[in-house]
């Protein structure tokens, strides 16, 4: 397994799926930290580039190496994950702001879920009812505008419910806007209409992608590859001193589902089946989850976009009582678990387990 | 994505506009700049959009010029990638008046570290270990020994840039020597007519500390102001007064050029092979870069440093 922290020369662009059509959209936006599919497009890229000498224009022996473009080749791969370097070169995982957060000050702090279904709630429905996040009586303070990340250091307190500092978006990175031209060059003047602008991600010094994978071999220590839009620099290093919080076996009796990047379900936020991911039985009593989001992407082989998914954006959590002993599958020996009807091996539905 | 790369120097020798378009601040039309330190730049698009024109060939040259920018009909855009990666231009070098010497050449430890971490990604050494400078105090500085720059502060000697004194920190003397030697050897230009700038770089280098540098870059900038005659009265037209923020004469600009093999059918070549016929067509090579060229802005040499 290698571990990459990758980290900008200058700025990142990480498309939306919104249009950006000359005469109708000028805006062009970004998104971080990008999804799971722009990180194995870069790794499989520069493997092939680098690591072979397979001529790209030749899509059967690029399959060969890096896989078609409707699989994922050898390559397992989990994240990515907002990371940072602190003093002391340590790198600390940021976790997306949790949709079970409440943030009075500058803290974040779960919602209290009742372990029992309150009183209202029991009712002879025929569909399993889910829990509420609070319920009447509770004293809930007002959610503030800013939603928190939290360090992975305080999530084990944060599952208990405890207030933990969080860490303000504009700590970790910044919108850079940035206007474009097209220039006629033989006439040396800008071209009628194509007049842009972009919105780029400028991650604060330090800050970057943390990133895991199997099945592609990496032999150097550093070195830059192109990541995201516009073939932006990205710097990477080989990580070896980063250990993620071993995953509970057997699953506590209540714990958490917290998902660290989007997941595709094929029932909009609900999965084909919760018995693919876990051995034993669970039941999922509630959930936290914000809007869909969008995931696209650029299909290289293909020379267009790929289909669109909407997703369970990262920061989701889902609740679940285990009833007698349960365990996730494990579907490789990366570090993180993934939960996701599709992309599970390119790290969407990359989950932390917690208790609740 | 690189099989090779190597470190792009920028050396203006006019005033360089490269502009945002538009401003809410004081002036009406500002440079580039990065969004959280401050810092000018010139943007990839504009740095890549300058060595495509001025690297454009026929013939075979051509096929090759394709492989490392890509195709220049839009839509053939989505045929085959580029070979070439272009990172915005940081700077290095930012000149600021000074009471003697009339100028110096200030850094600090930030810009340094990012030379060297960029340097690295290109295989180069060096120049200095930037950690040495973090123990700059607030109005400390480190020049070279036999600066031009010094001048009688009170009791002892120090410099003073702009209407700011520093005293200086007499143990980073070698250090500021080290790295006026590599930025010589790698950064300037090599041709005879700079050979005062190669002289001189060591007696005009200033290693400020990360907030006063700062300070120099956000406020030290050229401000000019811009007026519209009528062409009848040759009178100002009204509302056309305008400001104009220009990156000063002397500044050193850097980034990385980082290459792949070719993904183009017609050219079979590695990222070396790539990047040797880039820097051939580079190297030295005085360019354009920004807007107002006709006015005599943007008149930059290109050096390539790379093993």
């Amino acid at each position: 397994m290698t571990t990459l922290f990758l980290e900008p020369l200058d700025v990142w662009l990480f498309r939306d799926g919104r249009p950006f059509t000359a005469g109708q959209q000028f805006r062009a936006a970004s998104r971080f930290p990008p999804s799971p599919l722009v990180v194995q497009g870069a790794l499989r890229a520069y493997h092939l580039m680098v690591h072979s000498t397979v001529p790209p224009w030749d899509a059967a022996a690029v399959a060969g190496v890096v896989g078609g473009p409707d699989d994922w080749g050898p390559l397992r791969l989990v994240g990515p994950l907002v990371a940072r370097r602190t003093a002391s070169g340590e790198f600390e995982v940021l976790l997306p702001p949790p949709a079970d957060a409440a943030f009075p000050g500058r803290q974040a702090r779960r919602l209290p879920l009742p372990e029992q279904p309150p009183e209202w709630l029991r009712l002879p429905t025929p569909t399993p009812a889910l829990f509420p996040l609070w319920h009447a009586g509770e004293p809930v303070s007002e959610k503030a505008s800013q939603r928190l990340w939290l360090r992975l250091t305080d999530f084990a307190a944060y599952s208990r419910g405890e207030p933990v500092p969080g860490v303000p978006q504009e700590e970790l990175w910044a919108e850079e806007v940035r206007i474009g031209i097209a220039q006629d060059s033989s006439r040396r003047t800008t071209r009628e209409g194509l007049y842009y602008e972009a919105r780029y991600v400028r991650p604060a010094p330090g800050v970057g992608l943390l990133v895991s994978f199997t099945g592609l071999d990496w032999p150097e220590p550093a070195g830059v590859l192109a990541l995201g839009g516009e073939r932006r620099s990205a710097r990477f290093e080989v990580v070896t001193s980063f250990a993620p919080p071993p995953v509970p076996e057997p699953l506590p009796e209540r714990f958490v589902l917290f998902f660290l990047t989007p997941a595709v379900f094929e029932r909009g936020w609900l999965p084909r089946d919760w018995g693919a991911f876990f051995e034993g039985s669970v039941e999922l009593v509630a959930a936290a989850l914000d809007r869909y989001e969008t995931v696209g992407g650029f299909d290289l082989a293909r020379g267009r976009e790929r289909p669109a998914h909407r997703a369970v954006p990262a920061g989701s959590v889902y609740y679940f009582v285990a009833r007698g002993e349960a365990r996730l599958r494990r579907t490789s020996d990366l570090p993180w678990p993934t939960v996701s009807d599709w992309g599970a091996e390119i790290g969407f539905g990359t989950v932390l387990i917690g208790g609740w | 994505m690189a099989e090779a790369s190597a470190l792009l120097f920028a050396y203006c020798e006019t005033p360089v506009h490269a502009g945002t378009g538009r401003a809410v601040g004081t002036v009406d039309l500002p440079i580039q700049r990065e969004r959280i330190t401050g810092f000018p730049i010139a943007q990839a698009s504009s740095v890549k959009g300058v060595l495509r024109a001025t690297t454009q060939a026929n013939g075979a040259d051509a096929e090759r010029h394709r492989a490392l920018f890509g195709p220049d009909r839009p839509e053939e855009a989505s045929t085959h990638a580029g070979a070439l990666q272009v990172t915005d231009l940081q700077v290095v070098l930012f000149p600021v008046r000074s009471l003697a010497g009339v100028f110096a050449w200030t850094t600090s430890p930030a810009v340094l570290a990012r030379l060297v971490r960029l340097a690295k990604l290109a295989g180069i050494e060096g120049p200095v270990d930037p950690t040495r400078f973090a123990g700059l105090q607030p109005g400390q500085c480190a020049v070279a020994n036999g600066s031009a720059l010094l001048t009688p502060a009170g009791q002892q000697v120090g410099v003073v840039l702009e209407e700011y004194s520093f005293t200086l920190a007499g143990e980073l003397a070698g250090l500021v020597s080290a790295l006026a030697e590599w930025l010589v050897a790698l950064a300037l230009p090599q041709t005879p007519e700079y050979a005062w700038w190669r002289e001189n770089l060591a007696k005009h280098l200033c290693v400020l500390p990360d907030d006063e540098f700062r300070d120099f870059v956000l406020y030290a900038t050229e401000i000019e102001a811009h007026v519209r005659l009528k062409d009848e009265t040759k009178t100002v037209e009204p509302g056309a007064l305008w400001t104009t923020e220009t990156l000063p004469a002397e500044t050193l600009l850097v980034g990385l050029l980082a290459t792949t093999r070719s993904r183009y059918d017609k050219v079979n070549e590695d990222g070396r092979a790539l990047l040797g016929w880039l820097t051939g067509k580079l190297d030295g090579r005085r360019v354009r870069l920004g807007g107002d060229e006709t006015t005599g802005r943007g008149a930059v040499v290109l050096r390539v440093a790379r093993v």
